[in-house]
Formats: structure tokens, C-alpha cells, sequence
């Protein structure tokens, strides 16, 4: 039962690396989707909301350290995310969550808040305009990440063996 | 009130949690600069760009045969441009013999190899494959043959976290090379800019810019980019521009890192971010 809590980061490392490495491939002008927090967001809907701002905190400070942004920007945008992705957690719901678009909406929610935070707190510049801001660095990155988290939706499994 | 406490921590755990949580981040970002932390990042991202490296080697072996045209088509340029450079050296050096002047710059150049890349578009880092066994130091600039890429920000044996130009917390003392203006470089989170920079300045669209010699990070007359836009000409009493950089940093793979050789007196003078004798 405690080795399940460590799931996501085992899965954590690997990820990341294809985050730093193949993504920025497939980044459309410099926007790329963020594969962490849909790790985030699927291991917080399945746990729970403190879990899920816990593991924000965790991730969010591997990020930090190993990317090398500032310690403490991500950390401070992943327990965020966590904390509110932790509002849809459900018992019942889980795998309905995972088999239909809402997933895609909680992953879109999270990320536009995960990546408004993280401009915030990183890269706020009083000369520039906050809309734009938020809809370059925010809204167009959390696109492409729900966008790419419909591939959960269409992977998991229909029926539930839990 | 021992009843009162725990019913609170019961009733708002979630809050009580999140507010721990968040102030903690906020408190990491004080010691960004500790030498601790430094240790701590350098070992991090050491041992993670250790297995990284494996598969961007892999990776890279598709874009060899593409590199490599590159880099033939480059190399004759860079022949024609060096045997053009030779003839302004020679007569430079016949001009240096009669005004008595003495050349003290010595420099060399590490090739290294992109192993990953942030995805931040605010604080563009990239890592790569040497470190302090290679006698690699924070505060060396990199470059490719386009231009400047960033400053080392953090070392390990052996890799190196390197800071682009496209993150906000690099600013570099710039220079027109036509009108000798000169400015601050910083990247805004979305474009190179050069800001404040006076009215009166003698600045075009098409300028090009380098590295400044008053900047204390890079010592060199390195290419920096051209002025593509002077932002709302005019208002105010200070003129912003937009600088498209030569060098693409989404593409960037092979680098230079630039061995500085350096005075040690000049460098403790200065007040300079990157005390390289440290």
C-alpha cells in the first residue's frame, strides 16, 4: 500500500527525461505540453487532495533542481496544481474520470493555473501586458497539455478491475 | 485547546497543508544562490544528465549525417573568412609592433554537446555533456560559430548547466557595433530586448549588435543579434528594442565553451556575479 504512494515518482524520472529530451521536438513556437503535471493530475484524482499538493511540492522541487530553474518556482506552481486537481478527487469517480473528457478539463484547469503561478513567480515583468502574458505563457502551454492528455482518455481501460 | 487544535488541523489539514507547502517554496527561492544549494543542484542534475546523456546520443545519430553537411558547408565558409581574417591580422599585427602595443588575449575553445533542454520560456537553461573535469567554471561564456549562446551557471564533474540568453536572469552589457551604443541585453519571456536605451542613441533596424566591453561576464566582442523592431519610436524619452538573436536556441546542439584565460587582480576588482577565482 506505501510502495503505491511512490508510483509516481519511479515514473517521475523517466518521464522527465523524455520532457527535456523529446518533447522540445514537438514544441509548436516554443510551447510544449508539460508531461509532469498530467502525472500530477492522474495520481491526484486517484489519491487524494492532500496527497496530490504533497506530491506537487515533491516534483515540483526534482524539477527545480534538476532543469535548473529557480528552486522554489515550480515547486511553489506544482503544489498549486495539486492542491486544486485534489478538489475533483472522487472515490467513486475515478475511472470515469480517466474514461471520458472531463480528465481533459481538470488537466487544462491545473495547467493553466500551474503555468500562470510559475510565469508569476519567475518571470514577472511590470512592462508587459498580464493578458498576454497569461494567454502566451499560460492558456496556449495548457492546451497542449490537456491536448495531449486525451491520450490517457483514449488509452486507459474501459472497464476497471480495481 | 489542545481539543480546539485538533479539530482545526482536522477541519482545514487541506489548507493548513497548502500553506505550509507553498510557503516552503517561496523560502527556497531565498537561497537560490546558497553555496549549499549550488552542491545540492550540481549533484541533481549531474547524476539525472548522466542517464540522459545515454539517450541523447542515441537521439543525435539520426541528425548526423545532416550535421555533418552542415558543417562541411560551414567549414569552407569559415576557410574563405579566415584567409580574409589572416590578411587584417597581418596588417594588424605590423600596426600593434609600431604603436607598441602587446596582445594579452589567450583563449581556448571546449567543444560540447547539448544534452538536454529546459521547457521553461521564461528561464532557458540547457545541459551539457562537460563539467569541472574539463576545466569548465560558472561564469565561462558558450558559444556557437553564430554567436553567443549563455553564461555556465552550475557545474558538476562532468556537466554543466548552462544559462541562454533566453532567461530572464541574464543581462549582458551589449554594444551597436555601428553607432557604439550601448545597452542591456535581456530576454523578456518573450523577446530579446534592449530597454532604456536613450532617445538620442544613434539606433536602425539592421544594427548589429555584440557584447560589450564594459560587460564583466563576457570579455569578447561576441555576435549578439540584429535590431528588428524599435518598440513605439515615438513615446517616452527611452527607446526599447527587439533583438532577433543569430543563434537559434531551439536548434542549438554542438558548442564552444570559451576557456578564458584571465587576470585574477582584475577579476576580484570588478564586481562581477561570477567570480571565477572563487
Amino acid at each position: 500500500m506505501i510502495a503505491k504512494h511512490f508510483h509516481p515518482l519511479i515514473i517521475f524520472f523517466p518521464l522527465l527525461a523524455i520532457q527535456l529530451l523529446i518533447v522540445p521536438l514537438l514544441s509548436i513556437n516554443s510551447v510544449v505540453p508539460d508531461l509532469i503535471l498530467i502525472l500530477l493530475v492522474f495520481y491526484t484524482l486517484q489519491t487524494g487532495q492532500i496527497y496530490g499538493t504533497i506530491l506537487g511540492f515533491i516534483l515540483g522541487l526534482f524539477t527545480d533542481l534538476i532543469t535548473g530553474n529557480i528552486l522554489g518556482s515550480m515547486m511553489f506552481a506544482k503544489t498549486l496544481s495539486g492542491f486544486v486537481a485534489g478538489y475533483f478527487y472522487n472515490e467513486n469517480k475515478k475511472s470515469h474520470y480517466f474514461n471520458s473528457y472531463l480528465f481533459l478539463l481538470i488537466v487544462l484547469l491545473c495547467a493553466l493555473i500551474d503555468s500562470v503561478a510559475f510565469t508569476l513567480i519567475s518571470s514577472f515583468d511590470i512592462s508587459k501586458n498580464i493578458i498576454m502574458i497569461i494567454f502566451e505563457q499560460g492558456i496556449l502551454p495548457a492546451i497542449y497539455t490537456a491536448v495531449v492528455a486525451s491520450l490517457i482518455v483514449f488509452f486507459y481501460p474501459k472497464r476497471n478491475f480495481d | 485547546m489542545f481539543r480546539f487544535f485538533k479539530y482545526f488541523f482536522g477541519e482545514y489539514k487541506e489548507y493548513i497543508v497548502l500553506i505550509f507547502l507553498l510557503i516552503s517554496s517561496l523560502s527556497f527561492i531565498s537561497v537560490n544562490d546558497h553555496e549549499s544549494t549550488k552542491n545540492i543542484r550540481a549533484f541533481f542534475f549531474g547524476t539525472f544528465a548522466l542517464v540522459t546523456s545515454f539517450a541523447s546520443d542515441v537521439l543525435n545519430i539520426g541528425d548526423l549525417k545532416d550535421q555533418n553537411q552542415k558543417l562541411r558547408d560551414q567549414n569552407a565558409r569559415l576557410m574563405l573568412e579566415v584567409n580574409r581574417l589572416r590578411e587584417f591580422g597581418i596588417a594588424n599585427e605590423e600596426l600593434k609592433k609600431l604603436l607598441g602595443v602587446r596582445d594579452t588575449s589567450t583563449h581556448s575553445l571546449i567543444y560540447a554537446q547539448v544534452i538536454s533542454k529546459s521547457f521553461s520560456s521564461s528561464q532557458g537553461t540547457v545541459t551539457i555533456n562537460i563539467g569541472t573535469e574539463a576545466g569548465i567554471k560558472p561564469g565561462m561564456p558558450v558559444i556557437t560559430s553564430e554567436g553567443l549562446v549563455g553564461i555556465v551557471e552550475n557545474c558538476s564533474e562532468d556537466f554543466s548547466i548552462v544559462q541562454t540568453l533566453q532567461n530572464m536572469n541574464l543581462r549582458i552589457a551589449v554594444l551597436n557595433q555601428r553607432s557604439r551604443a550601448h545597452g542591456i541585453l535581456r530576454w523578456n519571456g518573450e523577446f530579446l530586448t534592449i530597454t532604456n536605451l536613450p532617445k538620442t542613441a544613434d539606433v536602425k533596424v539592421g544594427d548589429r549588435f555584440i557584447v560589450s566591453e564594459l560587460s564583466s561576464l563576457v570579455m569578447l566582442p561576441l555576435p549578439i543579434g540584429i535590431v528588428t523592431e524599435i518598440v513605439d519610436p515615438e513615446k517616452g524619452i527611452f527607446n526599447d528594442l527587439i533583438i532577433d538573436p543569430f543563434v537559434d536556441f531551439v536548434k542549438i546542439q554542438n558548442l564552444f565553451v570559451l576557456n578564458l584565460q584571465e587576470r585574477e587582480i582584475k577579476n576580484n576588482k570588478e564586481l562581477n556575479f561570477f567570480n571565477r577565482f572563487e
